[in-house]
């Protein structure tokens, strides 16, 4: 029998764990969205890369970071809050996004390459 | 409910069973975890969205590509739309706490012109689009295309008209209790289309350009 | 003893040994290797199965009550070498089982060229493989041999050991390519193209079919598949040479038309680029082939120039199947040459970048066909973007849409006669309710009640009443089936009978077991958490009225219109506008849609409930199973439900404004539709399951009077099967060709989840294990459920090898499976479940001995019913059938039938039961609020309990905290109560409710006006509701006082 009791409930009534940021956090994190927009603008419209391999992945990473910054510095997520469960329903949630999106890209490939028909223009006259 | 449970000892020989002493349930408590939730499952509804898109995308069913529809600095202006806006919301929060209401009201004002702009830019590149022929239904591209950018749209006016009625019942009974936790909702909710929509700028916008 | 289980086995042997199971004795190489994998996984898998299901009797047997010698431990909850043993065990026998799969499917590919002719006999390199192709049409198959230059339609011949290469397609929908005798099935997709390499040992000649269901005509679509000596197949070719007639592309045009139960016919020659026109769905005068659109968007798509070049690629969005249910389709070959095509303004700008790009040139010849003028002349084109409606913009259409008399099927006896019960059992009821004046009590205490309690038993009335419907459909379906033989056609015809089996498949699973799981949970939980209410009641009573508006919709569905027609999945392209294009798909998408927001919400409400409301000292891993199993339950529904939203919002888009997600036409992919359902609908499995085995984990701890066996890693089990869940769904559709990679992942996948599923079982065993097993009906269901739920979980993992899947996806086996699983798991638990928790909801138990009959009918019933489908299955009998040919099945389906007759009367002693019940709830009152000396904190209350559930809230100290509380002298309080805040009850769910029904019924119908109104109305009522800021109230003091008192009073009078 545990001595000590933990209560189940997370609230306490008249706080509502809720964090509401700073000017400072919202400015920082304005500020940095703001570069972290423009840059994958600039990179796709000027062309500066060469590869559009690399730009493609520049401009993945830097929506990645920009997500983050959203997150932390707008919806003010962090460990604490709810006692760390919006933290887990977050990363359950991006488990699931990352597999219905990467699975049905790579069922739907497999599925392509092996019925598509255009692999038969061999074939044609 | 905001006694904890304190009163158990092992050396009592009865350890307390039930709160004897415990205040009104605190409504609407599980609030912002419930809307959380409900955030992660519509987050869910934009990932089918992108996996479709992502599917489908590149079949343009020998029609227009994105880089013959697509107007970037058109979508930038966009993005800075709500861009804007998510500051500005920001600010309506930060006087919120400190409980000005007219401060509160103006800055709301503020991010709901700036959503409406997003929605009439998006509006028009729609209307363009349809204009040139680029319909929905012209391919699977355009299909998941107008499906994707227009569900977010949807999501942003369905928060303009919440903002609406917020802003109405803030303007008649004050920031009361309710009212800051239905604001603090929509914050999330406002915050959160932000995030999808940089989804939508890498992954359809700028992606779309380089393909 | 024996002797008479001798006679009574004897006819089973005869009738066994009668049936040609042709999926266990097949006579080529590949099906061989099939069924071999399918006898080395069944054994594998018995070495687990066979003990369980032996400890489970012996357990059951050697612990029951009456038993006082047998050791009795209550305390005894766990053993770190024993739960070592549980994992480690079913971690073993899947290893085994994962290589042997991974091996198996590699080699089993149907993409890959054959290794070998027989065992022992190796392919030889002179011998040219014969090459067929294969192409399903609507209802009949086409094969060409290239080789050869012939082609037949349902016959299909190959030399005896001599590989075969099938190239496969199909004209319209999804069909499936399978002839048991020779290899597993492959799915065929308009548009793409499947292979499958197989041989043919022995001379004979075997049945073939479609395995998927494709519409009206699908029973019919059977051929001969004739194994010949080269000798004979020699000879088969020159005749077809001498005698039949050409096969060129008009003539495949007019073959392409839906027809049913063609006879043989021989073609002596073919449009030698026929197959491949096919496929590239530019047999058509005029089409695009789809090798060049892909080749063109590979390159970047044709610009703006190519934006009104639409009339090439639409291939059959409109009414292909016009001609089944309605007038002659009007399709006829497109625009034939290019100047009428540029004087049409349409096809103009294809030409000019055609001859620009070098690969553009590997599009196929368009001949000029003489009739073309004539024909194209007759072309109706559809608008596009709005539907047909507004071809005709009269008043009446602009006022009902496509509403019209003929919608009402007063034509059909059927359903005229259950129109006319429905209507007068109706009628009695309201007016029985009238007359006993009690509208008024139904809706301030039932209909506006945001109480949980009074919610959870809505539910549970709306998931029985809709049982009785689900099964009506079954019954439908058995009758048919058994009749369906030696030439008849059954007394179902085939739209009202693809409409049954859509309709049980549906209600069964959205609108029984849901509500029903739903229902449970929504009652028990807050109960067991220790909680007043969930966290947003007004959200419950919400969720619960749109749950039942989508009820209502498809209930309309039987007598306004008609239901779809599709399977209960639904798969584009035959649920598309193009092949379903009438209301009956509509119906299906909005009824679902409408109680997915219900499902959706609830699930976010149960969550936030378990997360935030539970009592003091309520650890999560104090977290009563059961609770723990509705956590993840409702986790997967916050998590699956958006997807189903979201696809089917999609094929909505599809059928309302012509978008192109799942069409055949302008780059669409119907796989993408299977891919993204499974998505939801392998989740929703494990919605249905978990609660189901939260609730044998409640009853077998409560029964056995011992603590859970295991709890840390039942709570473990649950979560890895709430992950992995999510990384299974492509074993819905092995047999699509994703490839051997993928197959062998998420077969792989699927048998890790039996891993967790097994060690509950083990769980509940050893909880069994040296208990007190009070035999009540509860623990009658739990025993019924492991001795069944193993069988369907063996024939589970069974399926997830995919080359065994191969032969028995789509059977009835399948089907016999999934009822094992959702009947012998499911709902055997909800059963338990409800005479579990009946007296907690109204303070009565359920009479046992109509409980009795009950479940003995329900278990025989079920193994009647569903063994004969398994035998079915391995003789190679493919689901959705409406009529058959081979009349030795026929037993099995009256076998079958007398199952479900049974079940019937199961479904009867249950209604009587709670008849009885009702009517000697005197004689069944229990006045302790806990009949069973039960564990967890529900019963620690007042049986119903009061609104407020708990006057104090309770402390947490341990799992079971009532049986804590029982044996550490709880005293119940009878004073120092307080008023307790409550939520109010609201009208708004239901009114909301009913917008829903009207706005659904208005989309199904195209009453645009209706549609938009009620939308309107749908909002304004929404946002009205936010205005409302006075939702609780306190019950006062006194109230709260006289109800505890009167308590005290039953429980002293109990002490006396």
């Amino acid at each position: 029998m545990s001595s000590k009791v933990k209560t189940g409930h997370d609230t306490h009534g008249h706080d509502d764990g809720h964090e509401h940021g700073s000017l400072r956090s919202y400015l920082i994190g304005f500020g940095l969205s703001v570069v972290l927009t423009a840059v994958p603008f600039w990179l796709v419209m000027s062309g500066v890369l060469d590869s559009k391999q690399a730009t493609g992945l520049a401009i993945m990473a830097l929506a990645v970071v920009q997500i983050v910054v959203h997150m932390v510095f707008f919806l003010h997520m962090n460990v604490r809050s709810e006692h760390g469960w919006t933290m887990m329903a977050l990363i359950f949630t991006l488990v699931l996004v990352v597999i219905t999106l990467t699975g049905s890209l790579w069922v739907m490939y497999h599925l392509n390459t092996n019925m598509m028909p255009g692999h038969d223009m061999s074939q044609l006259p | 409910m905001s006694t904890t449970a304190s009163a158990t000892h092992e050396s009592t020989k009865t350890p307390v069973f039930y709160l004897k002493d415990e205040h009104d349930h605190a409504e609407g408590g599980s609030t912002m975890f419930g809307f959380w939730i409900y955030l992660m499952s519509d987050c869910l509804i934009f990932a089918v969205l992108f996996a479709t898109y992502g599917v489908l995308g590149g079949n343009y069913a020998a029609g227009p590509a994105p880089k013959d529809l697509f107007d970037l600095p058109l979508v930038a202006i966009n993005t800075s739309m709500l861009l804007f806006s998510s500051i500005t919301y920001g600010f309506a929060m930060l006087t919120m706490v400190k409980g000005k209401v007219g401060a509160t009201q103006g800055w709301l004002a503020l991010t709901g012109l700036f959503g409406v702009a997003f929605i009439c830019i998006e509006l028009y590149e729609f209307a363009h689009m349809i204009h040139e022929g680029a319909t929905p239904q012209r391919s699977a591209f355009l299909s998941s295309f107008f499906t994707l950018v227009g569900t977010h749209g949807l999501h942003v006016t369905v928060g303009l008209i919440w903002l609406v009625t917020l802003m109405v019942q803030v303007a008649r009974y004050g920031l009361i209790p309710a009212n800051t936790r239905r604001l603090m909702c929509l914050s999330m909710f406002w915050h959160f289309l932000d995030v999808i929509w940089i989804g939508v700028f890498t992954f359809v916008y700028l992606m779309g350009m380089l393909r | 003893m024996n002797r008479l289980l001798a006679i009574a086995l004897l006819p089973l042997l005869a009738l066994l040994s009668a049936c040609n199971a042709v999926v266990m004795s097949p006579s080529g190489d590949v099906a061989v290797q099939q069924r071999d994998l399918v006898i080395v996984s069944t054994v594998l898998m018995l070495i687990i199965i066979i003990p369980v299901m032996f400890l489970t009797v012996f357990f059951a047997w050697k612990y029951r009550q009456s038993n006082t010698s047998a050791t009795y431990d209550p305390e005894w909850d766990h053993s770190t070498q024993l739960e070592l043993i549980i994992w480690a065990a079913p971690l073993l026998i899947i290893i085994c089982l994962g290589a042997v799969t991974w091996m198996a499917t590699h080699l089993l590919d149907p993409y890959r060229p054959l290794g070998r002719i027989s065992p022992g006999k190796a392919v030889s390199q002179d011998v040219k493989p014969l090459q067929v192709e294969v192409v399903a049409l609507d209802w009949k198959w086409l094969f060409i041999y290239p080789e050869y230059g012939v082609a037949t339609v349902n016959e299909l011949a190959a030399p005896v050991d001599r590989p075969i290469n099938f190239r496969l397609t199909s004209s319209a929908v999804m069909n499936s390519f399978y002839i048991p005798a020779l290899a597993g099935q492959i799915y065929t997709m308009p548009g793409m193209q499947t292979k499958l390499s197989a041989v043919i040992n022995h001379p004979g000649m075997y049945q073939g079919f479609s395995a998927n269901y494709s519409g009206a005509g699908f029973s019919g679509m059977r051929f001969a598949f004739h194994g010949l000596p080269d000798a004979e197949f020699d000879k088969w070719v020159s005749d077809l040479k001498a005698k039949g007639s050409a096969l060129d592309r008009e003539t495949y045009l007019q073959l392409e038309r839906p027809s049913e139960n063609v006879p043989v016919q021989h073609y002596a020659s073919v449009d030698p680029e026929l197959f491949s026109a096919v496929l590239n769905r530019c047999v058509e005068r005029g089409k695009m082939c789809m090798s060049e659109m892909d080749a063109i968007d590979a390159k970047g798509g044709l610009g703006m120039a190519g934006i009104y070049n639409v009339r090439a690629l639409e291939y059959d969005k409109y009414t292909r199947r016009g001609a089944v249910f309605g007038p002659e389709p009007t399709f006829v070959a497109g625009i034939c040459s290019t100047e009428e095509a540029l004087q049409s303004g349409i096809n103009a700008q294809l030409t000019t970048p055609l001859n620009t790009s070098p690969v553009l040139g590997a599009g196929l010849p368009r001949p000029v066909s003489p009739h073309c003028s004539a024909h194209s002349a007759g072309r109706r084109i559809p608008e596009r973007i709005e539907p047909d409606m507004f071809d005709n913009p009269d008043l009446i259409k602009l006022i009902f849409g496509r509403l019209t008399l003929e919608s009402f099927p007063y034509h059909e006896p059927i359903l005229v006669a259950t129109f006319a019960v429905v209507a007068l059992g109706g009628a009695l009821l309201v007016g029985l309710l009238t007359y006993y004046r009690v509208w008024g009590y139904l809706w301030h205490e039932w209909f506006t009640s945001v109480d949980h309690k009074r919610i959870g038993v809505m539910y549970m009335v709306l998931g029985i009443v809709m049982l009785l419907r689900g099964f009506s459909d079954a019954i439908m379906i058995r009758l048919q089936q058994a009749m369906a033989f030696n030439g008849s056609d059954g007394y179902l015809p085939a739209h009202h009978f693809d409409q049954v089996f859509t309709a049980h498949g549906v209600i069964m699973i959205f609108f029984v077991a849901m509500p029903l799981v739903t229902g449970l949970m929504n009652f028990v939980v807050p109960l067991q958490i220790g909680a007043r209410d969930v966290s947003f009641p007004f959200l419950n009573n919400f969720s619960f009225w749109m749950t039942t508006a989508g009820a209502i919709l498809v209930m309309m569905s039987l007598f306004v219109g008609e239901f779809a027609k599709t399977g209960w999945l639904a798969y584009p392209p035959l649920s598309n506008i193009g092949y379903s294009p009438d209301a009956g798909m509509d119906y299906y998408i909005w009824a679902l849609q409408i109680a997915g927001i219900g499902t959706l919400l609830s699930g976010v409400n149960l969550v936030a409930t378990i997360v935030k409301m539970r009592a003091p000292g309520m650890t999560m891993m104090k977290l009563p199973i059961f609770t723990w199993t509705a956590l993840c339950t409702n986790v997967l529904i916050v998590a699956a439900f958006p997807v189903l939203t979201a696809v089917l919002a999609l094929l909505t888009l599809d059928r309302y404004i012509g978008t192109n997600f799942f069409t055949n036409d302008f780059g669409g992919n119907p796989m993408m539709y299977v891919n993204l359902i499974w998505i939801w609908g392998h989740p929703e499995v494990y919605i249905l399951i978990l609660p189901a085995f939260g609730i044998f984990s409640e009853v077998t701890s409560t029964f056995a009077g011992k603590r859970l066996f295991g709890y840390t890693s039942m709570v473990y089990a649950t979560i890895v099967i709430t992950i992995l869940a999510y990384l299974v769904w492509l074993h819905h559709f092995f047999t699509m060709g994703s490839g051997a990679s993928v197959n062998s992942f998420f077969g792989i996948t699927t048998m890790i989840i039996s891993i967790p599923t097994g060690a509950k079982i083990f769980n509940w065993l050893f909880t069994m294990y040296r208990g007190r097993i009070r035999f009540e009906l509860p623990m009658m269901w739990t025993i019924a459920f492991m001795l069944t739920f193993v069988i369907g979980g063996m024939t589970g993992v069974l399926l997830a090898v995919p080359p065994a899947d191969f032969v028995l996806h789509n059977s009835l086996f399948l089907v016999a499976h999934f009822h094992n699983v959702i009947i012998g798991g499911v709902l055997f638990g909800l059963f338990a479940g409800i005479y579990y928790w009946f007296p907690k909801a109204f303070g009565f138990r359920l009479d046992p001995f109509w409980g009795k009959m009950s479940f003995w009918f329900w278990v025989i019933g079920f193994y009647f019913a569903f063994m004969p489908l398994y035998v079915l299955g391995l003789m190679g009998v493919t689901r959705r059938l409406r009529t058959f040919e081979d009349p030795s099945l026929q037993i099995w389906f009256i076998i079958a039938g007398f199952g479900a007759f049974l079940v019937a009367l199961g479904i009867l002693s249950f209604l009587v039961q709670i008849y009885v019940s009702i009517r000697n709830r005197e004689a069944l009152r229990d006045l302790t609020g806990d009949p069973w000396d039960g564990r967890t904190l529900e019963w620690a209350t007042a049986s119903p309990p009061p609104a407020y559930n708990f006057a104090h809230t309770p402390v947490i100290h341990d799992l079971d905290a009532w049986y804590d509380m029982k044996k550490r002298g709880y005293v119940r309080p009878t004073e120092g109560f307080r008023a307790i805040h409550m939520p109010r009850n609201t009208g708004t769910g239901v009114i909301l409710a009913v917008l829903s029904i009207i706005f659904g019924f208005a989309m199904i119908w195209y009453i645009w006006w209706l549609a938009a109104v009620s939308f309107v109305a749908l909002l304004v009522v929404t946002i009205a509701h936010t205005f409302n800021y006075n939702r609780d109230f306190h019950i006062p003091l006194d109230e709260v006082v006289k109800s505890e008192n009167e308590r005290t009073t039953m429980l002293a009078g109990l002490a006396r």
